[in-house]
């Protein structure tokens, strides 16, 4: 039954909403294939039409036609040419945009397959960009004149988009300096203090109304430091309780407190470059010993060296928001002079602040962890790759942290041939058992670590 | 029943000054109520304690006021060498010598910089054995004391500048045909050799003098006098069952000590079903490390060892038809020379007879015993020569005369301390005022180099690169285990630079070698082994052919000084090392200061 409703002139049915929330003119108006119907009368037609168009769109979609040219120049681009190149700027080689308009297609395709032929024959401009370029030739690629143009159309199209307008992003992860409490707290006690004094004195108000009333005499005022006196001898139980609980309180805080004294877990210091963990090994997942490799080699896993951060970023100059002015550092680091591609006299390293302080005492050796235990690195290090921009200490790293895990961790040695003899020993000596802890082998003896 | 260990004479006579003090922990009585009733201002007794409290209760009020922990930096490379993983140490074979030691050696290297020298077990000399002076020699590397540059007449200079100061007085000097003397330790690198006879190609007034700061001399001239070979033997303790010592500290001290004692330990230890030990009876005036480790030591004055060594030949001679030198030793002594002669004897073949006195009649009677005992071809190698010691006393003696006379007109010094270390040092000291030229190459301001007038310094062992032929045919390599850390030039190359032709000495020394590498062996190969050895040649056997006499001196009566070498000083050259001023004396115990050791006897 459809549902009446007294409109004004100008007021339109849909956006009328009833008492109850319900749309008036969807209620009014239900289209037939969702009306309710008897149910040996499916809408057929309906129906039919409706998953016809979802087939023919989802077919339409997985066989992706592309119009554009028979060979895909955006992929082969992608794949020959951005070592060296870029479209709108020098990288190794000079920027593509407008090469057509420098040389002939047939000039570059020739180019392209072999342009240390060219060179050697003398041509003006191929010597004339060889000198330009550090004397480094470009290398010969064996491709289909058609698969060249295909290149080329798409360096064109590329070179004709506008920039992308730089989104604004907001920078995940970045801690945000909290607000402090305190003020709001000494307001709250302020203000709690004052409604408590109003009612005293309500209550006292009262309280002689009340003796008014009964013609009762006004009590001889006590003062304080008898009234206080009474207090304590009548409250000696609470008393009690209060300073024991206190002293207990009190000691349990101080013992951890002096516990945690020189632990430095959550420890995540400024660093002199706003390196992004989440962006290099989270987003672009950059395997961790591609740049910590002394973690399969060795004791100290170590941080890269200016060299390696140049693997990439003598390509990738910019960045959205603050990559610009960071990698700018590298290059001041290196004195990396990014017009010439030149590196200069003046090198300092790059001064970073360490997170992990093992004390000297302990001896700890990524290698073994690493390699032989096969301990993938967030294990300790945490979700470096979710949640850290800035690199921060995820665990304690006391010897309590260690020991905990050297007890419950059972010791990959299935399939590890570092293991071979000891697993034989072990099962041998330990029948039934065949998963064996850290602990079991030996990994808490003092002198494995303090030595 | 239980071993009572004495703590020095003073228990053992159970005096009662020290039965007094032996309750007390500490032997010296402390100044305890002076402490207590001290004020503040009069702290006149032991201040290094008070600093230590002062010191301690600072720091660590101080911590505590922190409350938290120094920022710690992690600094990488800007761009990291290929073979360099920080924490994870890179080796390299390299050889010491210096003039004194010789060893194939292992360097330790971490990031660059050399921590540890260990021996190479490549090498058949050393065996991959070091001792304690070549084990301290890394912290000279980074002695403080080096020069940081060349020097002219005191003043730091450029090296342009010193080259062509230099350059002109040489051109001057050989225009007039003036002598140019090269006076240094003993040099045994042959590319060395080949640089200093390039030099002399430029300036044919040139000689070369090399001396030992503590000279085997005589028994050069006398294995040349008696064999005709001027060269010291390569001696084989592991063959000798019957060693006999004479005045030779021959397991630290003497010529070759690392080889020796790896040699003599093989004697010694009862291995592999073995039921025998070697027999080392040794005769010498101080005792010795060598001295202790033997199994009969016999006291011998020094006045009385000449003697001793000519009862020893006649006890032999009498038993190998030989006839006796005039001379010998009559007593105790004689008796238990006796005795070692049986033992040799009975040995023939097997034993060895060495002697470190430096006088060439005596050496020639030690020789004569060695023949008589068939030792050369068995346990003594003087087909195999070693070149540690290649000092001539003759010829150092006629070189500081030419100096006294003013005939020497250039001097230049290397690898030596002639100023220190020469027995007549004042007669060279004058002798320099005389010379026009004057130019050490030592890496630290000594005696001589004060007195030069340029000094330009020559790398460090662990900076340079080197060869060295410790023994005819025997052949190991030292190569740089660190960028030079002050502007410091090699010697060779500064020769070379000099003599016209500057080259790097690394090149240099590879073209040098191209021709000598055998078939199959490449540089690089030579450089990671560190050690080329030709062990084909037998040692071949010798007769004497030298006169004997008895050697001059007899006996005399009273008081005798006996002056030694130290395990931690060798020559002297690491004197200011503080490792080895640390390193106790072996026998003595005693680690600082100088002693003079008499016998308790002789004190009542």
């Amino acid at each position: 039954m459809p549902i009446v409703i007294n409109l004004h002139p100008f007021e339109k049915t849909d956006n009328l909403m009833t008492a109850s929330g319900r749309n008036l003119h969807f209620l009014n108006n239900i289209p037939p294939f969702l009306q309710r119907t008897n149910k040996n009368n499916m809408n057929y037609p309906y129906i039919a039409r409706y998953f016809a168009f979802l087939i023919s769109v989802f077919f339409l979609t997985i066989f992706n036609v592309n119009v554009a040219s028979a060979q895909d120049g955006e992929a082969l681009f992608k794949a020959n040419c951005t070592s060296c190149h870029a479209v709108k700027e020098k990288v190794i080689g000079p920027a593509l945009a407008g090469v057509e308009t420098r040389r002939t297609e047939e000039w570059l395709i020739k180019w392209i397959k072999n342009s240390s032929a060219m060179i050697k024959a003398g041509d003006e401009y191929g010597v004339k960009l060889f000198n330009d370029y550090n004397k480094v030739a470009m290398t010969s690629f064996n491709l289909k004149d058609d698969e060249i143009k295909a290149i080329l159309a798409y360096t064109k199209k590329v070179a004709e988009t506008p920039d992308a307008v730089p989104t604004t992003a907001p920078v995940a992860g970045q801690p945000v300096a909290e607000k402090p409490i305190w003020p709001y707290l000494l307001i709250a006690i302020v203000l709690l203090y004052l409604i408590a004094g109003v009612l005293k004195k309500v209550q006292d108000s009262l309280a002689h109304a009340v003796r008014a009333k009964n013609n009762e005499p006004t009590p001889v005022p006590v003062p304080t430091k008898v009234r206080n006196r009474e207090w304590i001898r009548q409250n000696k139980k609470l008393i009690a309780v209060a300073i024991l609980a206190l002293t207990l309180i009190g000691s349990v805080k101080g013992w951890y407190t002096l516990q945690s004294i020189g632990i430095s877990q959550g420890y995540t210091p400024e660093q002199p470059i706003k390196y992004s963990h989440q962006l290099h090994a989270g987003k672009l997942q950059i395997a961790c010993v591609y740049c910590h490799g002394g973690a399969e080699r060795g004791k100290t896993a170590g941080v890269p060296s200016a060299s390696v951060c140049m693997n990439c970023h003598k390509y990738v100059k910019k960045g959205p928001e603050t990559g610009t002015e960071e990698i700018a550092k590298i290059y001041k680091a290196l004195d990396y002079d990014v017009d010439k591609g030149t590196y200069g006299p003046n090198q300092q390293p790059i001064q970073w602040v360490r997170v992990h302080n093992l004390p000297d005492l302990a001896y700890f050796n990524h290698a073994q962890h690493y390699v032989v235990g096969k301990i993938a690195c967030q294990t300790c290090h945490g979700p470096v790759q979710d949640s850290m921009t800035v690199a921060g200490q995820y665990s304690p790293l006391t010897m309590g942290w260690c020991i905990d895990c050297h007890r419950k961790t059972d010791v990959k040695m299935a399939g590890n041939h570092y293991y071979d003899n000891l697993h034989k020993d072990l099962m041998a000596k330990n029948p039934g058992d065949s998963t064996f802890t850290v602990a079991e082998i030996g990994g808490t003896e003092c002198a494995r670590c303090h030595y | 029943m239980e071993k009572k260990y004495w703590k020095g004479v003073e228990e053992l006579r159970n005096d009662a000054e020290f039965v007094r003090l032996k309750n007390d922990e500490f032997y010296e009585p402390l100044p305890i109520d002076e402490l207590i009733n001290k004020k503040a201002e009069d702290i006149t007794v032991t201040p290094r304690r008070d600093f230590l409290k002062f010191l301690g209760f600072s720091v660590a009020a101080a911590s505590l006021a922190a409350c938290e922990a120094p920022v710690r930096k992690t600094i990488p490379y800007v761009i990291r060498p290929e073979q360099i993983t920080p924490g994870i140490a890179n080796y390299y074979a390299s050889t010491y010598f210096d003039g004194y030691d010789y060893a194939s050696l292992v360097v330790k290297t971490r990031e660059g910089r050399p921590i540890k020298v260990e021996g190479n077990t490549l090498s058949s000399i050393s065996k991959g054995r070091i001792n304690a002076r070549v084990q301290a020699s890394v912290l000279s590397l980074y002695d403080n004391v080096r020069l940081r540059g060349p020097l002219m007449s005191g003043n730091a200079a450029s090296w342009a500048d010193v080259d062509k100061a230099i350059g002109e007085k040489l051109t001057a000097i050989a225009a007039k045909g003036g002598k140019i003397r090269i006076l240094s330790s003993t040099v045994i690198s042959p590319s060395t050799l080949r640089v200093i006879g390039d030099f002399s190609k430029k300036y044919p007034t040139t000689k070369h003098i090399q001396y030992d700061a503590i000279s085997l001399s005589a028994m050069r001239q006398s294995n040349l006098d008696s064999f005709g070979v001027n060269g010291i033997p390569s001696y084989m303790f592991n063959k000798a069952n019957v060693i006999v010592g004479i005045e030779s500290d021959f397991l630290v001290n003497w010529i070759s000590p690392i080889e020796y004692a790896a040699q003599y330990a093989e004697t010694r230890k009862l291995d592999g079903g073995k039921k025998a030990m070697s027999r080392h009876i040794q005769l010498e005036a101080a005792m010795s490390v060598t001295g202790s480790n033997a199994d009969v030591r016999i006291g011998v004055k020094p006045s009385q060892q000449g003697s001793a060594v000519v009862a020893l030949y006649n006890a032999i001679a009498s038993k190998s038809g030989a006839s006796a030198i005039s001379g010998g030793i009559e007593g105790e002594l004689a008796v238990k020379i006796e005795k070692a002669a049986e033992e040799l004897l009975a040995n023939k073949g097997k034993s060895l007879v060495v002697c470190g006195i430096n006088d060439i009649a005596t050496q020639n009677i030690v020789n004569a015993i060695n023949v008589m005992l068939d030792s050369y071809g068995n346990t003594i190698d003087l087909t195999t020569t070693c070149n540690l010691r290649q000092g001539n006393d003759a010829e150092l003696a006629a070189f500081t005369d030419e100096m006294n006379k003013g005939e020497v007109s250039a001097l230049l010094v290397y690898n030596c301390n002639p100023a220190y270390t020469l027995p007549d040092a004042k007669a060279f000291t004058d002798g320099m005022k005389r010379t026009e030229l004057t130019v050490s190459f030592s890496d630290r301001p000594d005696e001589t180099s004060l007195l030069c007038q340029f000094v330009c310094p020559d790398h460090h062992s662990l900076e340079s690169w080197n060869d060295a032929e410790p023994k005819k045919g025997f052949y190991s390599i030292s190569q740089p285990t660190i960028s030079p850390l002050f502007n410091t030039r090699q010697f060779q190359e500064t020769l070379l630079a000099w003599a016209g032709t500057p080259t790097l000495f690394h090149d240099y020394m590879k073209a040098g070698w191209s021709s000598m590498l055998p078939v199959g062996l490449s540089w690089e190969k030579f450089l990671q082994d560190g050690v080329l050895e030709n062990t084909g040649t037998a040692a071949g056997k010798f007769t004497s052919s030298a006169s004997l006499t008895a050697p001059a001196g007899g006996e005399k009566a009273g008081f005798e000084l006996v002056i030694y070498e130290k395990v931690g000083l060798g020559n002297g050259l690491q004197a200011n090392n503080p490792w080895l001023q640390e390193l106790p004396d072996p026998i003595s115990k005693i680690t600082w200061d100088n002693y003079l050791a008499v016998s308790p006897k002789r004190c009542s």
